[in-house]
């Protein structure tokens, strides 16, 4: 990342740590204090103080950002749809697509069918081997690791 | 008296079973280490969780295996192909590749197999002789010390992990910190963070946090980016000749002595340690211009320093149970899993364990140079797999091993989130270490500060009145404030009539 992006990106990243910070603070604060123990033992005290020091921290990232000019992000059409067209950005879409849909059918369907179909479809997609390696590689990864870890070492499968 | 026992231990592990294991366990850690995307860290949080079941003795030989052999691995890419295999092998790419260009890759594979054996028998010697030392040492802390220790520990992390702008570190270490206060705490018993969810109660589990973290944010790095490899895949004898190995042989001792200094410091890790020997080794060179051209001194400083880092690693794991490096990290983890219980106790509880550990590691130093430097060329076919089709097959390997842990859907949906958070904070330039790193440490700052403030009755100054105390937060001062103007001035002050004393001696012995 080049210097004007990494600004931009503090810029941005200090905000939600602020934001976080003041929410962690704000939790601490409605704690129970169990005061018979003394105020200084209360369970919200280290996470207290320690979103201070967050909160100290990401202030001074969100000021050297301003002071580099961080701020000035332009959300206009054009800089949406470089983003939305970029070929990085759609990797990653695909890639944690496919993880979140594979993550929502593990335990209700069998975790070698699920497995197999995964690794297939996410090989091909990212164009890792022809289709019917991709399709041999997926079906005999699945039933590999199933056999080693669920039949041999008796390791539970989603 | 030290070496005596680690020979005797040495000879006790001596079995078919135990050799076995720990040539497989290498292989598999040389693979992992020279697969650019899979890590040392990662290699032994996946085999954590695989190996839960085993029996203590063969699950942490296995571990020690990966760790050692992941770390040497990553050597191999950064040969052959000029990627590090991992973050450890980052510094032999300046020199191995190259040398590999000139057609010199075998003797470059070669000499980085045996300097990072020498560098392991380093780290082994320093590990059963100053795991005790710091062990006795470490039976005098309090609540205090620890305190003060774990917050130095999550400190120079995040200094050293982001040397560009140690902030980025600190906030890492600190969300760690944060994220540790997750659960029921441990004084009063009461849920913080939960937010009504039950599965939250146990807290942020270590190793799904540290496979999403590491391994899933690799995953997402490679299939996002995808990277072209070009493998030198000519390549002749790799066992180098005896003369070659002993004309280097200073170089090799400065840089194990560095190698393991580094490792004692919490989280720095294996590529600091190897560009730190690197620097040495450039600085002290009569030919300081070969280096980054193909520098056999250059080649042999990191491999011999990344190597002898993974035994000064685990001193103060096993002393002190803080990491001194990330792999090292989750090594830790793995022993608590394997009910070894590391830290002051370990003097107590079970004095004869640091020894057969260090025998466990003589063993993983001697499969990672028996099969470095025979097996190599069927190696070069698995250097050629692409990414895109190792990657979901590693994806497959981490959901099994976050589920074998507690069989919880809930851990894989952790390790999916912190594979994600992983993800942004490495585009960003903010180190993960220190977040996992502070994730083990949180508990030990969290209680040992409260506790340190009820046995006092909420008075601070019993945390900075003892030596040891006050030698830690000296250190976590200059950690935090070492590089700012006002400190490097009033240092200088402090300094002042001491530079002026050398120099007036110098002057005196130019003038006789």
């Amino acid at each position: 990342m080049d210097d004007n992006k990494t600004n931009k990106a503090d810029f941005v990243d200090s905000i939600v740590i602020i934001a976080f910070s003041l929410f962690v603070i704000y939790r601490c604060l409605v704690m129970p204090r169990y005061e018979s123990w003394g105020l200084y033992a209360t369970p919200g005290m280290p996470p207290l103080v320690f979103a201070l020091i967050l909160l100290a921290l990401a202030t001074i990232v969100f000021v050297r950002s301003i002071i580099r000019k961080g701020y000035k992000i332009q959300i206009g059409r054009s800089g949406l749809s470089q983003f939305v067209k970029s070929g990085d950005v759609h990797r990653f879409a695909l890639a944690l697509g496919l993880i979140l849909l594979y993550f929502i059918f593990l335990g209700r369907l069998p975790f070698v069918i699920i497995s197999a179909v995964y690794l297939f479809v996410t090989v091909m997609v990212f164009k890792g081997a022809k289709w019917w390696i991709s399709a041999i590689v997926s079906v005999l990864t699945a039933v590999i690791v199933w056999l080693v870890f669920e039949v041999v070492f008796l390791v539970l499968l989603p | 008296m030290g070496i005596v026992y680690l020979v005797q231990n040495i000879v006790k592990l001596f079995s078919p079973l135990n050799l076995v294991t720990v040539f497989l366990a290498c292989q598999l850690g040389i693979i992992f280490g020279m697969l650019p995307g899979l890590t040392a860290t990662m290699g032994i949080a996946l085999l954590t969780t695989l190996t839960f079941k085993w029996s203590t003795g063969n699950a942490i030989m296995t571990l020690l295996a990966i760790y050692v052999g992941a770390i040497y691995g990553g050597s191999r890419s950064a040969i052959l192909l000029n990627i590090p295999g991992t973050p450890a092998a980052a510094a032999t790419c300046l020199d191995g590749h190259p040398l590999a260009k000139s057609g010199r890759g075998a003797e470059a594979i070669g000499l980085a197999t045996t300097s990072s054996f020498f560098g392991s028998i380093i780290g082994l010697l320093a590990l059963s002789l100053f795991t005790p030392v710091l062990g006795n040492i470490a039976l005098d802390f309090q609540s205090f010390e620890v305190f003060w220790l774990a917050v130095f520990g999550v400190a120079i992390c995040g200094n050293l992990t982001a040397p560009k702008d140690p902030i980025k570190g600190w906030i890492s270490g600190i969300l760690g910190i944060l994220l540790s206060c997750c659960g029921m705490e441990a004084i009063q018993g009461h849920p913080r963070f939960t937010f009504g969810v039950l599965d939250l109660y146990s807290g942020f589990s270590l190793i799904p946090v540290m496979v999403g973290t590491f391994g899933l944010a690799e995953i997402l790095l490679n299939l996002t980016g995808g990277q072209k490899k070009q493998v030198i895949a000519n390549i002749g004898r790799v066992v180098p000749q005896l003369a070659s190995v002993l004309k280097h042989w200073f170089v090799s001792v400065r840089s194990g002595i560095i190698g393991i200094f580094i490792g004692l410091v919490p989280g720095v890790g294996e590529s600091i340690a190897a560009y730190v020997s690197y620097d040495f080794a450039k600085r002290a060179s009569k030919h300081p211009e070969e280096y980054g051209n193909g520098s056999v001194e250059g080649l042999i400083a990191a491999e011999t320093a990344n190597n002898a880092c993974t035994g000064g690693a685990l001193i103060p794991v096993l002393s002190l149970a803080i990491p001194g490096s990330a792999p090292a990290a989750v090594l830790l983890a793995a022993l608590w899993l394997h009910n070894v219980r590391p830290g002051p106790l370990i003097m107590i509880e079970s004095p004869g364990y640091i020894y057969e550990f260090s025998a466990m590691f003589f063993y993983a130093s001697v499969a990672m140079l028996v099969l470095g430097l025979l097996i190599v060329k069927p190696l070069l076919k698995i250097l050629q797999v692409k990414n895109s089709l190792l990657m979901p097959i590693i994806f497959i390997f981490c959901v099994v091993g976050t589920y074998a842990i507690n069989g919880r859907l809930f851990d894989i949906g952790v390790m999916i989130v912190f594979g994600v958070i992983g993800f942004i904070m490495r585009k960003h330039g903010y180190p993960v270490a220190p977040l996992v790193l502070a994730l083990i440490l949180g508990p030990m700052v969290d209680e040992n500060l409260r506790r340190g403030l009820i046995l006092t009755n909420g008075n601070f100054l019993p945390f900075i009145q003892g030596p040891i105390s006050i030698i830690l937060v000296i250190a976590i001062f200059f950690t935090l404030f070492g590089r700012t103007k006002p400190v490097r001035i009033a240092v200088r002050f402090v300094f002042k009539p001491v530079t002026l004393l050398i120099s007036v001696i110098k002057k005196q012995g130019k003038r006789k």
